[in-house]
């Protein structure tokens, strides 16, 4: 008996000084000096890291963009790190517990305002003698900011609209009406018709449902949104209702994959969807049309807008930041990866070299670049994005503190929908009230 | 006396004990060096983070902060989740079917494989090949291939007229298909089975044939008592790692835990929790209730194992 | 099968008059072997059709351009796409050799700790008395039940004090301190199995732990030592996440990190590729297994004497 409490007493002052240790350790990360204001640049030779997501594709432009940068700034050496998406934020949140945040970091909105309010992002406003936004227009620019600082800027854009397969629209003698400013109803009749035509080999739409930007947009027309700019839940729970109803609609009139289909279909990448391989004639996309059109190269994609209702609010529409630069807010190296940011957001061969796939260029100067280039989808969707920037209104906040799961929350409240474990009413109103707390949850 | 007897015999009445005391001594020094890596490596690399962790399911550590003590705020959210509760479910219906199924399977073609055939290394090898797939991405295009709403499974129920849903995407069956998935990776247990047969020694069955037993008897008689230690092992850590089951779901539902959390595992859940939300603390705080889940059935299986596992020592 | 019949036939000895009436009846079992050695083949050859055919589809699908992958599970080719394997070997930053040999010396490593340390801690665990050894087991098999994705933060703040990120020490390191416990238990199970008898008779001509160990339970525990280590190349091998959060460089990567990016869910993936190299990668491993797998029969002999 006696030693064992011998014993325990040991284990137990091991145990503490360990975790004392670890504890330590983890307040690396967070908090802390902020960086030097008045940062220069450092004559002698510098390394600065960049991390990014994307496959393999993005590998080449990335690589050679940087190697323009090193030639202009020959003691600035930049390492290269990158993963795919899903690897990419388990990477990032790792390295910035750690203290190991690297310096320039690819970044999407769902976690500017996260990453931000938590002191890990560097307020780009202390920087602007290195780092020029002027060239962005200010309804783009205002995506990159929390609280009034600038974390991040805007690399590329995009809004959601529907892909429509042309190739099976012409084949079944489907018309499309004046898309110009369709309707709901259109949309459905639509959808209907090649889904007749076609005797439901083709059916005609992958609904929305589980995704926020759709959410916003539909929301927007009927004058209430998601956030707002003090980053609160708004949504009304009548307006998510309507919205998840108009899809089940189509679900039940069969005109869209069945629930259990579209389940199987979430997990896809989207070179496997639907309209890739032609099931579907339509479906609501963020834009990105370029990577339907690699994985089906025989049909003919297009681009439409946003469906409305008669009675939409002016300036419903808006454009999203696809993705953005940000610095770390431990950087030992701020004013060379405020440079870097600067190179990579307004050197017009950095412009030529991503072309629109990092989304359609959110520098004006870059649009103008490579406009003559384009051909097939990528010109569809600049002409998309063009036409959407002439109607846009301001654009909807950036996600709030919090409020990362926003999207994989709709999509699992939306499946109950769907395989009618709720009601749209009641899987609404417990959508808005998971929402909120789990931004009550990163406030603590 | 060995490890797992002395675990066994935690309860052991107290009068024991000297004798045990005396004997320990004599290796003391022994076990200190054979255990020596052991130890760095439990004091220096494990038990930290796993103290870490412990502390931190009591805080609100978001990653990217400072983590600030909360007390028995995370427990009590856990008491509210119902996520929570429906992971520990599927978790729970997970284990409870796909661990025994695939022992079964293993120690079935491990007997199959066993003693002398034509061809041993061969099925042995082919046998083994989707185990070495793993969690790749590979694995997902393909259980689309076979289980969903257009796969072959269905492919093959159409000709019997049999109108299938997708296996994949409906609530009902998505868990089934990974059971499956599981099942059918059964070549870890089933390469540790042919190393425990390996040593159950020949001539055994030599004289149980003299004496005209069986094959059946044999294999009841002394395959399965000698090979218990090896369905022991192979029980306890099936049923740890199923319960930490993670890649698989992960793979095939996106990370998503669909439909309707159907394969919403328990690390799964946390996971999402951990890096998606950024609140490592309360995902700290489920894998220490995981923790004492899985203890606690590993306790029972210690438990349980005098009475079927049988050692020679 | 052979052995067996040899070991049934009567002995020599026996009277002719008694092998009439015995005839038939061997006759009529070693029929049914026949015909359940046959059985056991169909049975075993259709099993294997089941478990070789994603692998064959991979390989199909490796060998099909891009956009011609999904929706097709037959393993027929029309063409043979070999671009996909030249367009992989050099799609991301370094050559793919580069993965695979970072992967190689992670896996050496690997196998090379586990090995040791675990056989060590497990012959202390099997055979040794000491105090608090029934604690210390108990906490062995405690420490496998946290999942990785609460550890790896606590993990990465101390590998990064010791300035360890982005080199392959936190992969390997690991491994010569026995942090598997799947392997020592494994271990102990197997060592269990050695009749105790052949260490007394060792320790009575006067062997010290030491040999003993290396003597006599090392030569006898080979099935466990060939399974721990080829499930030490299979896991590490495929292992992602420690890969992922430890090694930063591209030209670090290792082959199991390196395939994720070939798929992107939100942009363009090239499902070609991905295949090829999948393939590639899995070849080292396959021919691992077949190579270790030998040494899984090797240990058939040894444990006679009882």
């Amino acid at each position: 008996m006696k030693r064992h409490s011998r014993m325990r007493r040991h284990g137990v002052a091991a145990v503490v000084a360990v975790s004392a240790l670890l504890l330590s350790g983890c307040a690396v990360g967070g908090g802390g000096a902020s960086a030097d204001k008045g940062a220069k640049l450092s004559d002698k030779p510098v390394t600065i890291s960049l991390y990014w997501w994307g496959s393999a594709s993005r590998v080449t432009s990335t690589d050679a963009a940087v190697k323009l940068f090193e030639k202009a700034h020959p003691n600035v050496t930049v390492k290269l790190q990158s993963t795919d998406w899903g690897s990419y934020w388990d990477k990032l949140a790792t390295s910035v517990a750690g203290g190991q945040a690297p310096d320039v970091m690819q970044f999407d909105q769902l976690y500017v305002a996260s990453y931000a309010q938590r002191g890990a992002l560097a307020d780009l406003n202390d920087y602007s003698k290195y780092l020029d936004t002027s060239s962005l227009t200010k309804n783009v620019r205002d995506t990159g900011e929390y609280d009034g600082n600038l974390y991040a800027v805007p690399i590329g854009l995009n809004s959601v609209g529907v892909a429509v397969n042309r190739s099976v629209l012409d084949k079944y003698d489907v018309k499309l009406p004046d898309t110009k400013s369709w309707t709901w109803d259109d949309l459905d009749r639509v959808a209907k018709e090649v889904t007749k035509a076609s005797d439901g080999k083709v059916l005609g739409l992958d609904p929305f449902g589980g995704d926020t930007p759709s959410l916003t947009l539909w929301a927007r027309q009927r004058g209430n949104t998601l956030f707002n700019q003090k980053g609160e839940v708004v949504l009304k729970p009548s307006v998510l209702a309507g919205y998840w109803q108009y899809a089940l609609d189509q679900i039940k009139d069969g005109v869209t994959p069945s629930a259990s289909q579209l389940a199987e279909g979430a997990s896809v990448p989207l070179d496997q969807s639907d309209l890739a391989k032609g099931k579907v004639a339509m479906t609501f996309l963020p834009s990105n049309l370029t990577a339907f059109q690699v994985a089906a190269p025989t049909q003919k994609l297009d681009m439409l807008p946003f469906p409305t209702t008669d009675n939409a609010k002016k300036g419903w529409q808006y454009l999203k930041s696809s993705m953005y630069w940000t610095i770390s807010s431990k950087s030992k190296h701020p004013a060379e990866a405020a440079e870097l940011v600067d190179f990579l957001t307004t050197n017009s061969k950095v412009g030529k070299l991503f072309g629109a796939e990092r989304g359609t260029p959110a520098n004006p100067d870059f649009q103008k670049v490579i406009t003559p280039d384009l051909a097939g989808s990528d010109k569809i969707v600049m002409d998309y994005i063009k036409q959407v920037t002439a109607e846009a209104g301001t654009p909807a906040p950036i996600t709030p503190v919090g409020g990362q799961d926003a999207d994989s929350l709709l999509a699992q409240y939306w499946q109950n929908v769907q395989f009618g474990k709720a009601t749209p009413k009641e899987a609404a109103v417990q959508y808005i009230a998971a929402l909120k707390k789990e931004l009550a949850a990163a406030k603590g | 006396m060995s490890a797992l007897n002395e675990l066994r015999a935690l309860k052991v009445p107290k009068g024991t004990k000297r004798i045990r005391d005396k004997s320990d001594t004599r290796d003391n020094k022994a076990a200190a060096v054979f255990l020596l890596p052991w130890l760095i490596g439990f004091f220096a690399i494990t038990l930290g983070p796993m103290v870490a962790s412990l502390y931190l399911s009591f805080t609100d550590y978001n990653l990217l902060q400072n983590p600030n003590f909360t007390g028995l705020t995370n427990i009590e959210r856990m008491l509210q989740d119902s996520d929570l509760g429906s992971s520990l479910i599927v978790t729970l219906v997970y284990v409870v079917i796909s661990v025994p199924l695939q022992l079964i399977v293993a120690l079935a073609i491990a007997v199959l494989l066993d003693r002398g055939m034509r061809g041993l290394s061969f099925y042995r090898s082919v046998l083994y090949l989707p185990s070495l797939l793993g969690g790749s991405v590979a694995i997902a295009v393909l259980w689309r291939l076979v289980f969903g709403g257009e796969g072959l499974l269905n492919a093959f129920l159409a000709l019997f007229g049999i109108h299938g849903p997708s296996w994949i995407g409906s609530p009902n069956t998505a868990l089934g298909t990974l059971i499956i998935l599981h099942v059918w990776t059964f070549g870890a247990p089933m390469v540790i089975f042919l190393a425990g047969l390996r040593q159950i020694p020949r001539e055994l069955y030599e004289a149980a044939s003299t004496d005209g037993a069986t094959r059946w008897r044999q294999f009841r008689s002394i395959t399965v008592p000698m090979l218990s230690p090896i369905v022991f092992f192979n029980l306890v850590l099936g049923i740890i790692g199923a319960f930490q089951s993670f890649t698989q779901a992960y793979v095939i539902s996106n990370g998503s835990g669909g439909p309707t959390n159907s394969t919403l595992f328990i690390t799964l859940y946390l996971y999402q929790k951990a890096f998606g939300s950024l609140q490592m603390g309360y995902a700290s705080a489920i894998a220490w209730l995981l923790l004492l889940i899985v203890g606690a059935a590993t306790a029972i299986n210690f438990w349980a194992s005098k009475y079927w596992v049988f050692y020679d020592d | 099968m052979t052995d067996q019949q040899t070991i049934q036939r009567p002995p020599l000895s026996v009277p002719a008059v008694a092998i009439r009436p015995a005839r038939a009846p061997r006759d009529a079992a070693s029929r049914r072997r026949r015909v359940w050695s046959v059985l056991r083949h169909v049975l075993l050859i259709v099993l294997c059709l089941v478990m070789l055919y994603p692998v064959l589809w991979m390989v199909a699908s490796s060998l099909r351009p891009n956009g011609y992958i999904f929706n097709n599970p037959s393993l027929v080719l029309n063409t043979f796409e070999v671009q996909n394997y030249t367009r992989g070997w050099d799609a991301l930053q370094a050559p793919f050799s580069t993965y695979l040999a970072n992967s190689a010396i992670i896996v050496i490593g690997a196998i090379l700790g586990n090995l040791i340390s675990c056989s060590l801690a497990a012959y202390a665990f099997a055979r040794l008395r000491f105090r608090f050894k029934r604690l210390a087991f108990g906490a062995m098999l405690v420490t496998m039940m946290l999942p990785i994705q609460v550890l790896i933060i606590p993990q990465y703040v101390i590998y990064a004090q010791l300035g360890w990120i982005n080199t392959f020490v936190p992969l390997i390191l690991p491994k010569f301190l026995a942090t598997d416990g799947f392997f020592i238990f494994l271990m102990v199970q197997f060592i269990r199995g050695i009749p105790k008898e052949l260490d007394e008779a060792a320790r009575i001509d006067g062997a010290g732990h030491a040999r003993i160990f290396l003597q006599i339970i090392l030569p006898l525990m080979k099935p466990a030592l060939a399974t721990a280590a080829i499930f030490t190349f299979i896991w590490t091998w495929n292992d992602f996440f420690s890969q992922l959060i430890f090694v930063t460089a591209p030209d670090k990567y290792t082959a199991s990190v390196a395939l994720r990016q070939f798929v992107d869910p939100t942009g363009q993936s090239d499902f070609g590729a991905l295949f090829a190299m999948s393939v590639v990668t899995l070849v080292p491993v396959f021919l691992a297994f077949l190579f270790g797998q030998r040494f899984l029969l090797r240990g058939i002999a040894t444990t006679g004497g009882k």
